[in-house]
């Protein structure tokens, strides 16, 4: 291993950040993906690898993804919850990969939620 | 020729310091225990030896000191370690002192129950009786470390230390290396190493040594090894060493009169 | 860089380690792989977590969840429910005592949410085998700092301000300490890693060494930019081979990255460790016998009347710290003075003894529920430490005692228990901080007891150069043994005040000095102990086999239990009729009282009933947060 220049600190820094970031659990945003045996059996699995990947190549490292147990609507399935620091958490009902990707886009990364793919905040039932 | 002199010229700093009320000078490098001896004040001590370096082990010879910038600030310390510096105040009999020098003897008689030199150290600053448990099988070393300490200065290195603690004790683990010459036993304090020297020959650490004699008196000098040794180490003649001390007295005399032996 | 939606933080202290953690990784890793979740979850292993009494132990990050005592039968359901379903597994979390709700996130648990990290701050985050983990949590920011931006008077004048004092027992002022090093006449100039941690039930210091050994290397590195030293040395006792081997891998890792070594970062300063192992020597914590062992001479203190800091290693200035004194050293240069002087009690305005700034890591074990390694803020109350951080007393029995500082500290009573943590008010109260043990004592813990204790950890740890410290030790023992036999006086009280006194004032070291501290302590608060040991042959915690004895009471049911266990065949009784312990044949070892099923086996010394059964004496004492 070559001897590190001052540069290369910080380099090491940024690029171990999205790592000790989900180890302190922090970040801008968390994204839970509803698990449990019916959002599993529904494909959730699919949509957290589309979140993993789209984190990767838009090399983001303030956003947190976990996973969480069935939320109950299981009919609904694959759910996804998109919790920006200081706001009241969106729940995405439905979700393929192309819609978590315009949600990543659009919620996470412009901070404007979704209304189509939304559940109606505090309601189990949309229209 | 300029360094030579200007050595010469140069005297040590002195120190100007009290003790026990007397005002006393002396020199700058020079230990607290050093200073009260050239002004005929007693201190105790049992491991300290001046032709040594102090170690400050058997803790007989504490003294109070000051500052006199501080002279309430009083500390407790081994004279024979503790440097003398200007203005130090020294107290070698406060309470504190006695009262401390009492314990360590008390503790000492405890562990050498058998040692008369303890005894009578003890008898001196005011032990009587003790409760103390004294120490099982015991013989008369007090672990004051001057038999090591004098056996490296003589060069052999052949005792030391083993063990630690309560358990600590003395011994030439390798028997080679022991040349004879008395110096652990002649100066321990409390005569605690044994030895005994007959038929020609001298016995101790296990160790049997045949004793050389003088080719004038017939006397016996020392061991084989032990001339040998410091014959080596000096670079004076072996046959130097050969004489007894009483040989080698009337020799001195006569060559101050001009005549050769 | 690889992304991870979790991270799975395996403890991999010794504690855990000794209690097969690395197992634990092993399956976590199978069963990882089994589910296919290998690209979504990374398996991390890290440091001592602290909470040692709860080992293995793991935590799942972002959710900071808390699971302990795992075994690997319990990672494929977990692995399954956790991780792959999201639904986090109960039954393995926290529960505190005498509850029922588990407590899922880490940071809610009392243990933790009472601490404060400074010098323990990468714990659990950090894989302290891996150079970079510790560079992405700031690490090497402060050397950077340094060299690029101060000048080493500069960053001794910081140190200074922050009244930073010595983690290891003697609270020196270490800002002092670099200066006055710094000033001393010759050269070349050491600094030296005090990693001796001797005190039985401290394990602080390995702590840190296996968890962030980093830390301490970028601690000593700007020391020695500030003193103007180019070698340091670290002083590992050899009871701590994992400590040592982190260090040897942290080492490495630095060279290679050209953070230690010559001309680091391209600025000049040349500076590298060298690792010294110990011998199993307590007194080799000292630091002049400690510096005698690395010279490669016995390791036997000298007297400090010319101190190490003018001449100290091969008879140079030398700077000696403590593990956690130069972990702290970063994290100051990076924050600031201020910020540390904002934690802690005292006025430091003034100079740095008028305070306790900072932070200190303590060991809490003995009688208390979470036993394990915290850090908290100087100042918090012993009372919020034992019951608050420390979860109380087990078994519901009650506070005795604490016993801080190791074999050179005191014991503090129940009455004092609202005292603040710090320098000057644990050396007010007869006990010293120490290096950070704190041994907690319920009402079974015979005082007197405690203090042979210490004497006899001393006695075998003494160099024995000196008469008052060997000798004295020895009459100690002799005394204090005579006591708990039931053969003491009164008069042996006066000769172990008298001798302590000569050990304090007149021993070589500070081994023998403090070595009386557990002894005078326990006679200034429970002397009322060592009275009734003595005038009525009554050990009252009920502790001393020579002054009690066990007696079956009426509640007996007749189990038979306490007969078939007994070494000695001393009980005789039918079944459901009350059982009889033949007193004569009697070797009081206990067993019958711990199997006892009903609380029928009484303890009686001095002719009274001292204790009862573990299991009746549940009063309701926990105390809340203060």
């Amino acid at each position: 291993m070559p001897k590190l220049t001052l540069k290369d600190l910080d380099k090491i820094r940024e690029k171990t950040q999205r790592t000790m970031n989900l180890r302190e659990g922090a970040g801008r945003a968390k994204i839970t993906v509803h698990m449990g045996t019916c959002g599993i059996a529904a494909g959730a699995r699919k949509i957290m690898d589309t979140l993993l990947n789209v984190v990767e190549e838009k090399d983001v490292k303030d956003v947190i993804l976990t996973t969480s147990g069935c939320a109950g609507l299981c009919s609904r399935e694959p759910m996804a919850t998109v919790e920006l620091v200081g706001e009241t958490p969106v729940k995405y009902v439905d979700l393929t990969e192309e819609k978590i990707i315009e949600i990543f886009n659009e919620h996470v990364l412009g901070g404007t939620s979704v209304q189509e793919y939304a559940l109606v905040m505090g309601s189990e039932r949309t229209q | 020729m300029t360094e030579v002199n200007a050595a010469r010229d140069t005297k040590p700093e002195t120190v100007q310091m009290t003790i026990n009320g007397n005002s006393i000078e002396t020199e700058k490098g020079k230990t607290v225990l050093e200073a009260a001896r050239e002004n005929d004040i007693e201190i105790p001590t049992l491991c300290y030896h001046p032709g040594l370096e102090s170690i400050g082990a058997c803790r007989l010879c504490l003294v109070e000191v000051a500052k006199s910038s501080r002279p309430g600030r009083k500390r407790l310390v081994t004279s024979c370690l503790f440097p003398v510096e200007n203005g130090l105040i020294v107290d070698t009999q406060s309470n504190v002192v006695r009262q401390h020098r009492k314990i360590v003897l008390k503790l000492l008689i405890a562990r050498v129950p058998d040692s008369d030199v303890i005894r009578r150290l003890a008898d001196e600053y005011g032990v009587q009786e003790s409760r103390y448990v004294e120490r099982e099988d015991a013989d008369k070393c007090i672990m004051c470390g001057t038999c090591v300490r004098v056996c490296n200065a003589m060069g052999a290195n052949a005792l030391v230390t083993l063990s630690h603690g309560l358990d600590k004790y003395v011994d030439v683990p390798n028997k080679n290396a022991c040349i004879g010459c008395l110096a652990c036993a002649l100066n321990c304090p409390t005569n605690a190493i044994p030895f005994e020297e007959t038929d020609g020959k001298r016995r101790i650490w296990g160790k049997e040594f045949d004793l050389v004699r003088c080719w004038a008196s017939g006397e016996p000098i020392g061991t084989l090894e032990q001339i040998w040794h410091f014959a080596k180490r000096s670079d004076i003649p072996i046959e130097s060493f050969l004489k007894s001390d009483k040989v080698r007295e009337r020799e001195d005399a006569a060559e101050s009169v001009g005549v050769k032996l | 860089m690889k992304t991870y939606r979790a991270n799975v933080m395996i403890c991999a202290g010794t504690a855990c380690v000794s209690n097969h953690s690395l197992d634990v990784r092993k399956a976590f890793e199978e069963e990882i792989k089994k589910r296919d979740l290998e690209d979504e979850v990374q398996v991390v292993t890290t440091g001592c977590n602290g909470f040692c009494g709860a080992g293995p132990i793991v935590v799942i990050q972002p959710d900071g969840i808390f699971y302990q005592f795992l075994k690997p039968k319990d990672v494929p359901y977990l692995v399954e429910e956790h991780l792959l379903k999201g639904r986090p597994v109960k039954k393995l979390m926290y529960v505190p005592p005498d509850e029922e709700v588990p407590i899922p996130k880490m940071y809610d648990i009392n243990f933790f949410s009472g601490q404060m990290l400074v010098a323990l701050r990468n714990r659990g985050m950090i894989d302290p085998e891996k150079i970079d983990d510790y560079i992405a949590r700031d690490g090497y920011s402060a050397l950077v700092k340094v060299l690029t931006t101060k000048t080493p008077d500069e960053v001794i004048e910081e140190i200074k301000a922050s009244a930073l004092r010595g983690r290891g027992g003697g609270g020196f002022p270490a800002g002092i300490k670099w200066e006055t090093c710094k000033k001393a006449k010759g050269e070349p100039k050491y600094v030296i890693c005090n990693a001796d941690e001797g005190d039985p039930g401290a394990f602080m210091d390995r702590s840190i060494i296996e968890g962030d050994p980093h830390s301490v290397l970028e601690g000593m590195a700007i020391g020695a930019y500030a003193i103007g030293v180019s070698q340091g040395y670290i002083y590992v006792r050899m009871e701590y081979p994992l400590a040592i081997e982190r260090f040897k891998i942290a080492l490495k890792q630095a060279r290679e990255y050209g953070l230690l070594g010559k001309n680091i970062l391209d600025t000049g300063f040349d500076f590298d460790v060298d690792i010294r192992r110990g011998a199993g020597a307590f007194v080799c914590g000292e630091s002049t016998a400690l510096m005698a062992s690395v010279e490669g001479r016995i390791g036997e203190p000298r007297a400090k009347y010319i101190h190490t800091v003018e001449h100290g290693l091969w008879n140079r200035p030398t700077c000696l710290n403590n593990v956690e004194t130069w972990a702290n050293v970063p994290v100051i240069i990076l924050q600031g003075a201020e910020w540390f002087t904002s934690i802690g009690t005292g006025d430091v305005s003034e100079n740095p003894w008028g305070g306790s700034k900072g932070t200190k890591v303590f060991s809490l074990a003995g009688k208390i529920n979470n036993t394990g390694l915290v850090e908290v803020p100087m100042g918090i109350t012993l009372r919020k430490l034992v019951y608050d951080v420390g979860g109380g007393i087990p078994k519901g029995r009650k506070f005795k005692a604490v016993q801080t500082g190791g074999p050179s500290g005191g014991f503090i009573p129940e009455e004092l228990l609202d005292l603040q943590v710090d320098f000057e008010q644990l050396d007010a109260a007869g006990s010293i901080m120490g290096s950070g043990g704190m041994v907690i004592m319920d009402e079974s813990n015979c005082m007197v007891s405690m203090a042979l204790y210490f004497i006899e950890f001393l006695v075998g740890e003494s160099c024995g150069k000196c008469t008052p410290c060997r000798e004295g030790l020895r009459q100690l023992r002799y005394f204090l043994k005579k006591i708990i036999n039931g053969e003491g006086t009164v008069e042996d009280l006066e000769e172990i005040e008298i001798i302590s006194e000569t050990m304090q004032n007149a021993s070589l070291c500070g081994l023998g000095k403090s070595a009386p501290n557990p002894v005078l302590s326990t006679l200034k608060y429970f002397r009322d102990e060592y009275i009734a040991h003595i005038e009525q042959k009554k050990c009252p915690a009920g502790s001393c086999r020579a002054l009690i004895k066990y007696e079956i009471n009426e509640s007996c049911i007749g189990c038979l239990l306490c007969k078939k266990q007994c070494p000695e065949n001393a009980i005789s009784g039918e079944s459901k009729k009350l059982h009889i312990i033949d007193q004569d044949k009697c070797t009081n070892c206990g067993v019958c009282f711990s199997v006892c099923p009903v609380d029928s086996i009484d303890i009686i010394s001095g002719g009274e009933i001292v204790y009862h059964h573990e299991a009746l004496e549940v009063e309701n004492d926990k105390e809340t947060s203060v």
